[in-house]
């Protein structure tokens, strides 16, 4: 017996020895949270921004510039990033320029800042501002007066910015060898093209003439950028993006200007002097000239009025071009869509110009590859390829690539997805547009049982329907009795910090089961709508793309348009049982300049219409709700959830529209209210409206109840909401050290407002005795940004404060105006903004980011209680609060914040910020309590845990949540409870996504990684035998 | 001073029967008792065991008793009688006077250990550990139990002539008793407010606060 309780005691010794590792945060890693790169849908209005292949040392890659400002390179063999290049908002990318190894970019106003990449690592070689940004000319398109060509022998390249500056710049040092600017740039004439020969570089563009352009050639020296002549080619281009090319052939000195004329060829050969005369090609009905990157290999595609095409190549000996292959049926049909073109030089240096179109016949998508050769190539024929139209939208743009012999395509399509098709298969995809989300919603998802078990059968049946329904369970108790004891002796229960488990395997292939929570509800479903028409279902715990619906047009589909999503709302959630419903509230903005409201409703879980108009698979139909522009949708939510929407005159629209709601909008219309922003006589105005029931067939009535007028000069930015979603607030108060409370000031009603002051400069001095040399106030810090926190049922003004806005705009680069970041949860109002040098100031003239925490509690001091989340907006009590608020000193630039939320909202609230350089941080609410003193703590101060005020926030590094992922441009944080009430998800998006968990005041709710169960129920039982054995 | 057995539930009846007993043993008495008619006897009787100081009084029901067997006075029986008849009169005065005294101290033991206590609770600290619990519950407890225990703690002490169980009994020193236990009730409670344990404050009850829906709703 003895032996045995030493047996017992060793066991358990050795258990608690070898249970006890620390589980390493970096072991969360990819298991809590996820990444998704994204490089942004490819630009491909022009061939300087479109994806392009690009053969760099033997390596075939795909460059891209992107909606998203990112200049990006992919691998083509599986789609992967290979580097990408963020250019900051306000300085968009005009175009890209190859080279063999570098990749040279303009961008910015007039192409104002060059750069030079290394082609295969991204590496920034070279960064040159070539203007200021504020004399750059805006053009329309952007890649219109820009480019950039490489000297072939040397490092030099050739530089034509702003349409009408021309340098020669030393590639590896950026130095300006020389410069030469157009003398007439109060002219109409524009520069748009780059061409060199021998010794002479020229520069065509076009010259605004009546009624058409006139095209413009100029011919610099090489070597000194002397002007050799300039010209005026006698010409009327009606469309010079579209109706004119210029190619070159290395082999061939002179480079050909081709035009078209009045649906006929027109050429010019340039040469330094410029003296050739224009010529003429027999033939017409040539309607477009298609530049597929090969013009300076001499390869161009003409399409004919009827769309038929043809690639023309440039003839060496006579000079001129010449069609070389008739692509087959390129005629505009019934059978085809319209066609694309693109064109690529593979590595023995054949070039390849390939159509794809959409074949309505064969419902795929198809391809026809021409290959140059002796005496005039050959062509794959006529192949189709299953494209899915119906996922992905049609066919935006194509790029083609040959990296051995078979062709690759890269499609963009309309919704932003890129694909690569490796002769008729699908190698890869990106999801692009995913970049581009406008909306995101957390939708909680049900659990596995009560989404498969009829909640509403159980709900319905009777007495003795449900005793033998429980009694037929019973037989189960077996089971569950030996599952339960294995499960309490191994100890294999979910863990939070476990993988994700996998997602619920189809048992049957038939029918797929649902998508369902997991035991903590990390699982949800992400409801992202995207710019391109496309809602896309993610999965919160892993990333993966649930479902994805295209949006349908309606009517529109007729003449074509867009789908703007405006709100998202879940009207159907977990609790209510069954399926959970979304409803996508969108702007249909057709090509027509209609603009209707429609709404989209889904089931969540499957991405299937609840309306049943559309079946699954096709493109999804929403329902038309109001014709004409929205001016706001919200959710009323209570015992109905029920959309309502406002068109231009403010007629009350619901959705979904039947007795039922109706009846309950009626019942709870009166307690209504909802501000909007107005405009009345140039003053900017926020009105609160309320609603009148209408009694007869008319539709319910919204009218102004109550305005705030701002000051002249005075404009509303933005308007935000407080973050509700539906968290309960766990206490109504605050209890300080002296067992007092701070009775939280809790007004659901209260929204934040944010606005930009210009206040007019002051008028110059009327008397003419001012000396000149005395420095005048610059008229760009008058600027100031206004927050606000407003009540949205009457207007009162809780909270006004007014901060500095950044300098002149743009001075810097960083743009001026109003920055002001904020967020409102409960009582707890926090922002962010740009503290510029202030003049005369009390800040002591620190520049810097400030992020200032703003607290409001009711009464003046402690244990006053008004009440005031029941509290009547009209009541003389509403003004009657404190405000306690803080301003500290806050290490980035952000560009989104918010608070965690939780299930009960028990657990404080931190703060989610994505800060300018890629990475999404949190900060504790301790450290941003606006009650923390400004000396010692008191005995009373202790107790309470505030820590002695410190003007600048720890920048702790263990806060940041992305780790090192690089998570660029967040446009938005949205946060969702889980199941546990200390752990919070926190979503972040723009242009890449990230999704994490918080837990703000530790995992107080689940048994840390380190407890031991095998070591506890060692112990239980060795003790118990010990026991029962003596 | 004699041991003996007293039960509330008895003591009429043996007073009324004493004489006639007067010669037998206590344990005959005992016999007697539980042949008599009326009684049952409980079963607690043999554990109520106390020191009866009344025995000492001449009144007693038990003077007349014989002494046990060994007791040195138990040899002059004869001439008992002699001396006890002039001497009741002084012992019942000064018993009563001792008694009294004895009352007295037992009224203010509590006041008396307050010194010892506060000193216990200095030492204890204010932090909330299982050693100041302890304290603070041992002074928040005991008052109560003093209390409740009051007539038994001063039925010994109670004058010949009353009723030692009666609350009317000794009432001045009951008085100060209770007003000492308070006191020592005073000093826990005082204790647990240092500590914080009292709720005394809003925020100790903002848990209970419930807070209705707003009448005028914000849709934004």
């Amino acid at each position: 017996m003895r032996f045995f309780t030493t047996v017992v005691a060793v066991l358990s010794s050795v258990s608690l020895y070898v249970g006890t590792t620390w589980a390493l945060h970096e072991s969360d890693v990819g298991v809590v949270d996820w990444h998704k790169h994204m490089v942004g849908i490819p630009l491909s209005g022009s061939i300087s921004t479109s994806p392009s292949f690009h053969l760099v040392n033997g390596k075939n890659i795909i460059l891209t510039a992107t909606t998203n400002n990112v200049l990006a390179a992919l691998e083509p063999e599986d789609g992967s990033i290979i580097w990408r290049y963020i250019f900051d908002p306000e300085d968009r990318i005009a175009g890209y320029y190859k080279n063999a190894t570098t990749v040279a970019t303009l961008s910015g106003p007039g192409g104002a800042i060059l750069r030079n990449f290394n082609a295969l690592t991204g590496e920034l070689l070279l960064e040159k501002r070539l203007h200021k940004p504020e004399i750059g000319a805006l053009s329309e398109p952007l890649h219109l007066g820009k480019d950039v060509v490489f000297a072939p022998h040397s490092n030099q390249m050739y530089v034509l910015s702003n349409g009408c500056t021309i340098s020669c710049i030393d590639g590896s040092t950026g130095e300006v060898i020389w410069s030469w600017t157009s003398p007439d740039q109060g002219s109409m004439v524009i520069h748009a093209k780059l061409t060199l020969s021998q010794s002479t570089l020229f520069a065509t563009g076009f010259a605004k003439s009546t009624a058409s352009f006139t095209l413009h050639a100029t011919s610099l020296s090489l070597p000194t950028g002397e002007l050799n002549t300039f010209v005026n080619i006698p010409s009327a281009l009606a469309d010079p993006l579209h109706q004119f090319i210029l190619l070159t052939r290395p082999d061939l000195e002179k480079p050909i200007a081709i035009w078209l004329e009045q649906g006929a060829f027109r050429y010019v050969a340039l040469t330094p002097d410029l003296l050739e005369k224009p010529r003429s090609v027999k033939g017409e009905g040539f309607a477009r000239l298609v530049d597929i990157g090969l013009s300076e290999f001499g390869y161009a595609v003409v399409l004919r009025n009827d769309e038929s095409s043809f690639v023309m190549r440039l003839e060496g000996m006579v000079g001129q071009a010449k069609p070389v292959w008739e692509f087959d049926d390129s005629k505009a049909s019934e059978a085809n869509a319209d066609s694309r073109y693109a064109g690529v030089l593979d590595a023995h240096g054949r070039a390849h110009v390939s159509r794809v179109y959409w074949s309505h016949h064969h419902e795929k998508g198809a391809f026809d590859v021409f290959t140059a050769g002796q005496p005039h190539g050959f062509s794959t024929g006529a192949k189709t390829f299953a494209f899915n139209t119906k996922d992905h939208g049609i066919i935006g743009h194509v790029a083609v690539g040959v990296p051995d012999s078979a062709p690759i395509h890269l499609i963009t399509t309309s919704t932003g997805s890129v694909q690569l098709w490796e002769q008729e298969t699908l190698k890869w995809e990106r999801e692009e547009s995913l970049a581009a989300v406008v909306i995101a919603e957390f939708v909680e998802v049900p659990e596995r049982a009560t989404s498969v078990a009829g909640v509403m059968e159980e709900a319905q049946e009777g007495f003795v329907a449900r005793v033998i329904r429980q009694i037929g369970d019973a037989q189960d108790f077996p089971r569950y009795l030996v599952n339960f004891v294995k499960r309490f002796a191994t100890g294999s229960y979910a863990s939070p910090s476990s993988p994700p488990p996998p997602p619920p395997t189809t048992s049957n292939s038939s029918e797929p089961e649902p998508f369902s929570r997991d035991t903590f509800g990390f699982r949800q479903l992400i409801i992202a709508a995207t710019a391109f028409g496309k809602v896309y279902a993610i999965d919160s715990s892993t990333g993966t793309i649930v479902w994805s619906r295209v949006l349908g047009l309606g009517w529109a589909g007729q003449v074509g348009g867009r789908v703007q999503p405006v709100k998202v709302f879940v009207v159907k959630g977990v609790s209510e049982g069954g399926d959970v419903e979304v409803v996508l509230v969108a702007q249909r903005r057709a090509s027509n300049t209609l603009v209707d409201t429609v709404a989209f409703h889904v089931n969540a879980l499957t991405g299937s219409d609840v309306l049943g108009k559309s079946p699954d698979g096709e493109v999804l139909e929403g329902q038309d709700v109001i014709e004409g522009p929205l001016v706001e949708g919200y959710l009323l939510g209570g015992e109905k959830k029920v959309i309502v929407m406002f068109d231009e005159h403010l007629q009350v629209y619901l959705y979904p529209s039947n007795p039922s709601t109706i009846d309950y909008f009626s019942s709870v219309a009166h307690k209504l209210s909802f501000p909007l922003r107005t405009t009345i006589e140039t003053r900017k105005r926020i009105t609160g409206h309320q609603i009148q029931l209408s009694s007869d067939h008319h539709k319910s009535l919204a009218y102004p109840t109550w305005t705030l007028t701002l000051p002249l000069g005075e404009d509303v930015q933005a308007m935000i909401p407080q973050a509700k979603s539906g968290v309960p607030v766990a206490s109504v108060g605050k209890v300080l050290g002296n067992r007092t409370t701070l009775y939280k000031y809790l007004d659901e009603r209260l929204f934040v407002l944010l606005t930009v002051v210009n206040t007019p400069p002051p008028p110059p001095p009327a008397t003419g005795s001012t000396p000149e040399d005395k420095p005048q106030p610059k008229p760009s810090h008058s600027q100031k940004c206004g927050i606000y926190v407003v009540d949205g049922a009457k207007g009162t003004v809780v909270y006004h404060a007014e901060v500095k806005a950044p300098g002149t705009p743009g001075a810097n680069g960083k743009g001026g105006g109003c920055q002001v970041k904020a967020a409102f949860s409960e009582n707890w109002l926090v922002y962010h903004y740009y503290e510029d040098e202030v003049e005369g100031g009390s800040v002591g003239g620190s520049k810097g980011y400030r992020m200032v925490s703003v607290e409001f509690y009711e009464g003046r001091k402690g244990d006053e209680k008004i009440m005031s989340s029941e509290l009547t907006a009209y009541s003389n009590d509403t003004l009657n609060l404190s405000t306690y608020e803080q301003a500290y000193v806050f290490p980035y630039a952000i560009t989104a914040l918010a608070t965690t939320s939780t299930k009960f909202g028990i657990t404080s609230k931190d703060l989610i910020v994505a800060t300018n350089n890629h990475r999404v941080q949190s900060f504790a609410r301790r450290m941003l309590d606006p009650r923390r003193p400004n000396r010692k703590t008191t005995a009373d101060e202790q107790e309470e845990f505030l820590i002695q005020y410190d003007p600048l926030l720890p920048n702790d590094p263990r806060r940041v949540l992305s780790h090192n992922y690089d998570v660029a441009n967040v446009q938005k944080i949205i946060t969702s409870p889980s199941l546990l009430e200390s752990t919070s998800l926190v979503f972040a998006f723009g242009l890449d996504m990230f999704l994490t968990r918080v837990a703000p005041s530790n995992t107080f709710d689940v048994l840390s990684e380190n407890f031991n169960k095998v070591q506890l129920v060692l112990t239980v039982t060795g003790l118990a035998a010990a026991i029962l054995s003596f | 001073m004699h041991l003996r057995m007293y039960c509330r539930t008895y003591n009429k009846p043996v007073v009324r029967r004493a004489p006639e007993f007067s010669e037998l043993h206590a344990s005959k008495v005992m016999t007697r008792m539980i042949k008599y008619p009326r009684a049952t006897l409980p079963s607690t009787i043999m554990s109520q065991t106390a020191l009866d100081y009344s025995t000492l009084e001449s009144s007693s029901k038990w003077r007349n008793l014989p002494p046990p067997p060994g007791f040195s006075k138990s040899s002059s029986f004869v001439d008992k009688r002699v001396p006890k008849k002039e001497k009741p009169a002084v012992t019942t005065e000064s018993y009563d006077a001792l008694k009294e005294k004895r009352a007295w101290d037992v009224a203010i033991a509590p006041a008396k250990s307050l010194p010892m206590q506060a000193f216990m609770l200095y030492m204890s600290g204010s932090g909330v550990q299982i050693f100041s619990i302890g304290i603070v519950f041992m002074l928040l407890f005991s008052p109560f139990k003093n209390i409740a225990g009051m007539n038994e703690a001063f039925a010994q002490y109670a004058p010949s002539k009353s009723d030692p169980k009666s609350i009317t009994t000794l009432p001045l020193h009951k008085v100060v008793y209770v007003l000492c236990n308070l006191l020592t009730l005073g000093v826990g409670l005082w204790k647990c407010r240092s500590m914080g344990l009292l709720p005394t404050g809003t925020g100790d009850w903002l848990a209970f606060e419930t807070r209705g829906p707003a009448p005028e709703l914000s849709l934004f």
